[in-house]
């Protein structure tokens, strides 16, 4: 935090000093993962070279006309179904006109009067407790090109493969009333995402950008004045800029300032927000059916299937892992925050041969060499669970060993970090711990013969000579013959000539 | 019942259009005269209508998520005036409308 | 003028078959033409190097048998179809030197038939007129009537195409119509237009005005040729969302010219209108020969064609301004020369754009601003949902319709209107088969005394063109225009 905040922010609760609270309400943007635009058959490739992704309608060449990706309605209709939103049956395009070098057709293709999908919410979990965030609707619209405006002392340079690239535009209802809040929605809004495969949800390539909409009232009083902030791509920024502007607005209404309504942008050096020199208040974008595009009519039938296709979710999956595997919920969070994370970890429970008999113990270690062991080397690393160099089965192997007692958790928690950082292999790796583990065991299991036959000790250090098979027949009927005759012989020779039992 | 001078200039600033005084003159003229006559319409009752759903209209019929390889990406360049490094320049936008 | 230019595209493919005459002789022939009738500035841009290279590529076709529907025959198009390699202008300053890089699909269809494209014709810039003199090239002068001394006005916007089909320097054109853009010319010049049912005839590649009314049509000078151009227009382009599937009933041809038991609609509304004489006259023969025919004359009511006009300039405008918004000079077009980017904006717009395109983007940023969006646009688009429903109660009732093409005829070229609504108010007819995307034909019946040409229009139901080319070649014969035109030695 920079010297522009004063303490008047209280992280943990909804009321900023008892006296004034925040209301946040924000507009993500998340791009559609689609191979091609929303309207057009150019790709939406990331990082080419200027102006490689453009096809003539993106670049507004006369005579050129949209027609719409059906992936991109697709996604759409699941993305609002997985947010418990309800997909209207019929939805249209309308245009968005304003004026802006970035924008070639000199409007933005866009939906205003019906968007595709109104409602829904998102749960959030701050603190053991839930809240619905509610959304007022998303709807799809295409992004515009890129400004480039440093490249060159005098001019602005353009380059238009992003134009026209699909986003849902997801809207919430001002009931966020913290940062916390608001970066636990954009944390679980992005996680839906890409369990559904819908977004990429990756804020540094742009795919997931963040308008937010804040306003400050005293307790009791109605919702104030809002100020929108633009272009937030990253969730640390999100919290600067809410905390920055909730200080500002503050210290202006104390003053006896209004707040103006008006759009700012977040300087990411400053840590501070500016108003746009441009004055949005007096746009007015003149929206109006799109007359190239016949509405989007979809049948119950079709919303259905959609539905069909959307596999488990995150808190479906998360209450589903506490009761199937009894795993807690702290662990049970970690594994479902990515759809990687629970693929991995199931597709390994199911390689697991003690699965069916034991379930919630090959859950439990599983699951805690996974997040605590693998989750760390991953990140030393800076891999991708996909690139993991423990497989799924390389890890029920593990695991199926631990569960049996042959390998201790810690064992197992160095046979990982010795195979991701030498490529030894994994059989051998966990034989020789077995077998050490043996060995310590057994050193156990002779010693707790020696200890509970104390007399026999003595006998047999008096000479009784014979007793020797008798101590190698114990120890054998206490590893239920599974031990090794010859280790256990040359472990009773070692511990009966040491000094505790001489 | 003529328009507003006010409104007038307003629609020139949104459709990034000027005039001179002569031409707004006229223009302020023309265009109340023309929303004048097209005013009639406002006699036709049509709260029964709704525009979104006209059953004669069948829905939009889309495509797939297929690409097309772009046939020569210099054509998108090739008709404007002014390019640097593959961009289309304009005048230095101070405004940061993005 | 000679043989070669003044038969039609039915009677030239008819000739080419028969080897009577080689393709580049008919290209050729056309092009002297042109070069003839120059001062009726009905061109903007010849192609002829291109079209003389393709008549020859024509004639080996022709030669090998491999005749497609439309080879070797000259077209004009008009210049808001854009066309690979050709400069397509719109007849707009802003566009005077852009060379479009890909082509429209209706001219892609026509030169896959083998028509020749032998250049782009004048229009209304961006299609907003119907007198074209609002083109960046110059009025476009329509040389009927008695007085040779005297021009009259073409009609617009595709004043271009309609002169050039009626002084026989082409033998059919494309145009567009948006509102009545082919119909009016051609009344206004004497041959015949047609617009097809909105969506018959793919948008991809045609500078658009108004999105939901533009359509390619033809301007010919028979009711058989316009079937035959239509027949290749006309496809489901998957390039185009407002692209009708709805495939064309096998135009047979020749069009057969049965009209007995069709029932055919008269607008009372209409009648009312201001008329002149001779126009009316024609209506009312018309009327009397299809009756002669064996056809019935019923009634009908339109009872909110009163608004069509109003509907549909707000609709227009609003759909005009928008549409109008890529024009920036910055990826293409005139730029003007500024180092201010807001400057950049107003002033390529202002400098490129004509006063009558300025206007109608005014009107149309008006009707959809804030405070005004509701009561103009939005309410527009309502009465235009009533409007399209009278003509689905009409053709309940009856198989076609028939009223006046325009008001008046050509007026002469130098009468000066100042006025907008007097220019709009030449649509009254035409518009509202605009508004309900109906198909309608128009075509000269008669001349007045002092020889300007009369038309009829025949209106029909969604994707009937059948039945209005049936209608319309039943009227043609009845009318015998062409021997009258001849007798007054028009040219």
């Amino acid at each position: 935090m920079t010297k522009e905040s004063s303490d008047k922010t209280n992280k943990s609760g909804s009321n900023i000093g008892n006296e004034w609270e925040m209301a946040i309400g924000l507009e993500i943007h998340a791009q559609i993962t689609s191979t091609t635009k929303l309207f057009s058959c150019a790709t939406t490739v990331f990082g080419k070279q200027p102006n490689s992704q453009v096809s003539l309608l993106d670049a507004g060449f006369p005579g050129t006309l949209p027609v719409i990706n059906d992936f991109c309605i697709e996604q759409a209709v699941k993305t609002g179904l997985a947010l418990n939103g309800k997909v209207n049956n019929i939805s249209n395009f309308d245009r968005k006109n304003y004026f802006y070098p970035d924008l070639p057709l000199g409007y933005q293709i866009s939906q205003f009067y019906n968007p595709i999908i109104s409602d829904g919410s998102v749960t959030i979990d701050i603190n053991n407790i839930k809240k619905n965030i509610s959304l007022d609707h998303i709807h799809i619209e295409q992004d515009a090109g890129k400004s480039i405006h440093d490249l060159h002392p005098n001019k602005t340079l353009i380059d238009l493969n992003r134009s026209g690239v699909p986003l849902m535009e997801i809207v919430t209802k001002p009931e966020m009333k913290s940062s916390e809040e608001a970066m636990s929605f954009v944390k679980k809004l992005r996680s839906i995402l890409r369990y559904l495969g819908t977004c990429n949800g990756n804020m540094e390539k742009g795919n997931l950008r963040i308008d937010l909409n804040i306003s400050v009232n005293k307790v009791g009083d109605e919702l104030g004045t809002r100020v929108e902030i633009k272009n937030l791509n990253s969730i640390r920024f999100m919290n600067l800029a809410i905390d920055y502007e909730v200080n500002r607005q503050i210290k202006m209404l104390d003053n006896n300032d209004k707040v103006q309504q008006e759009t700012r942008l977040f300087d990411p050096i400053k840590y501070i927000t500016k108003k746009m020199r441009s004055k949005e208040d007096s746009q007015d974008y003149r929206y109006f059916p799109d007359p190239d595009l016949p509405p989007i009519i979809l049948s119950n039938n079709y919303i259905s299937k959609v539905k069909e296709s959307i596999a488990e979710l995150p808190d479906s999956k998360q209450m589903r892992f506490m009761k199937e595997y009894s795993l807690s919920k702290y662990d049970s969070s970690i594994l479902v925050s990515e759809k990687s994370y629970s693929t991995y970890f199931e597709e390994s429970l199911k390689n697991n041969k003690f699965l069916e008999s034991n379930q919630s113990d090959v859950a439990k270690i599983t699951a805690n060499l996974l997040t605590g062991t693998i989750f760390s080397l991953l990140k030393k690393d800076n891999m991708s669970i996909e690139e993991s160099k423990i497989s799924e089965k390389d890890l029920s192997y593990i695991v199926e060993h631990v569960h049996k007692s042959e390998i201790s958790n810690h064992i197992a928690k160095g046979i990982i970090n010795t195979v991701w950082d030498t490529g030894e292999d994994i059989e051998y790796s966990v034989h020789k711990a077995k077998s050490e583990q043996n060995d310590d065991r057994l050193e156990y299991v002779v010693e707790d013969v020696l200890d509970k036959n104390k007399q026999k000790v003595e006998e047999y250090n008096k000479g009784k000579l014979k007793l020797f098979d008798f101590f190698i027949g114990m120890a054998m009927k206490n590893t239920r013959g599974k031990a090794d005759p010859v280790a256990v012989r040359k472990i009773l020779t070692k511990k009966l000539s040491s000094e505790k039992y001489r | 019942m003529n328009i507003n001078h006010k409104e007038i200039t307003r629609c020139a600033d949104l459709s990034c259009l000027k005039f001179t005084d002569d031409e707004l003159q006229k223009l302020h003229v023309n265009m109340s005269e023309i929303i004048n006559w097209v005013n009639d319409i406002k006699e036709v009752k049509t709260e029964h209508i709704d525009i979104t759903y006209d059953t004669s209209i069948t829905s939009i019929i889309g495509r797939d998520d297929k690409s097309v390889e772009i046939e020569d990406p210099k054509i998108i360049l090739s008709n404007s005036n002014s390019v640097e490094e593959n961009m289309f320049c304009v005048p230095k936008v101070v405004n940061k409308n993005e | 003028m000679n043989e070669l230019t003044t038969i039609n595209i039915h009677e030239a493919i008819n000739h080419l078959k028969k080897k009577d005459f080689s393709v580049l002789e008919l290209i050729g022939a056309h092009f002297k033409r042109i070069e003839e009738t120059k001062h009726l500035n009905a061109f903007i841009t010849s192609n002829y190097d291109k079209a003389m290279d393709s008549a020859k590529k024509s004639d080996s076709i022709i030669r090998e048998n491999k005749m497609r529907n439309l080879e070797g025959i000259p077209i004009a198009v008009k210049d808001n179809f854009c066309t690979k390699n050709i400069r397509t202008t719109a007849s707009s300053k802003i566009l005077h030197n852009f060379v479009p890089q890909y082509e429209s699909t209706v001219t892609r269809n026509m030169l896959n038939e083998g028509c020749i494209i032998t250049g782009k014709t004048s229009l209304d810039e961006f299609g907003m007129g119907s007198s074209n003199k609002t083109s960046f090239f110059g009025k476009v002068k329509n040389p009927v009537g008695k007085n040779k001394m005297e021009y009259h006005v073409p009609g617009g916007s595709s004043g271009g195409s309609a002169v050039a089909v009626s002084s026989f320097s082409s033998m059919g054109a494309l145009g567009t119509d948006t509102g009545g853009s082919i119909r009016q010319p051609a009344a206004f010049c004497g041959v015949v237009g047609l617009k097809p049912t909105y969506g018959r005839c793919s948008r991809f590649g045609i500078m658009a005005f108004a999105s939901s009314l533009d359509q390619a049509g033809s301007l010919t000078r028979t009711v058989e040729d316009a079937s035959i151009m239509l027949r290749t227009m006309a496809s489901y382009d998957k390039k185009d969302s407002t692209s009708s599937r709805n495939s064309l009933e096998n135009l047979l041809l020749p069009i057969s010219e049965d009209i007995s038991k069709l029932n055919i609609g008269i607008p009372t509304e209409y009648m009312k209108e201001n008329i002149a004489s001779d126009i009316f006259n024609s209506w009312e023969m018309s009327a009397k020969w299809l009756k002669e025919g064996g056809a019935n004359l019923v009634e009908i009511d339109l009872p909110h064609s009163k608004y069509s006009l109003s509907t549909y300039y707000i609709i227009s405008s609003a759909e005009a301004s928008s549409n109008l918004s890529r024009y920036d000079g910055i990826r293409f077009g005139y730029r003007s020369n500024d180092n201010n980017i807001k400057d950049l904006y107003v002033n390529s717009r202002s400098d490129g754009f004509g006063e009558e395109v300025k206007r109608r983007i005014m009107i149309g940023t008006y009707v959809l601003s804030k405070g005004h969006y509701d009561s103009y646009y939005l309410h527009a688009l309502k009465v235009r949902q009533l409007i399209k429903q009278d003509f689905i109660n009409a053709f309940k009732k009856v198989d076609a319709i028939i009223l006046p093409t325009t008001p008046y005829p050509a007026p002469p070229l130098n009468k000066n209107t100042d006025n907008p609504i007097e220019m709009y108010m030449n649509d009254i007819f035409t518009v509202p088969a605009s508004l309900a995307g109906i198909p309608a034909i128009s075509l000269p019946v008669g001349l007045t005394k002092d020889g300007r040409p009369t038309s009829i229009q025949v209106m029909g139901p969604s994707f009937k063109e059948n039945t209005i080319l049936k209608v319309g070649k039943f009227i043609e014969t009845a009318a015998n225009f062409s021997k009258i035109k001849n007798q007054e030695k028009m040219l």
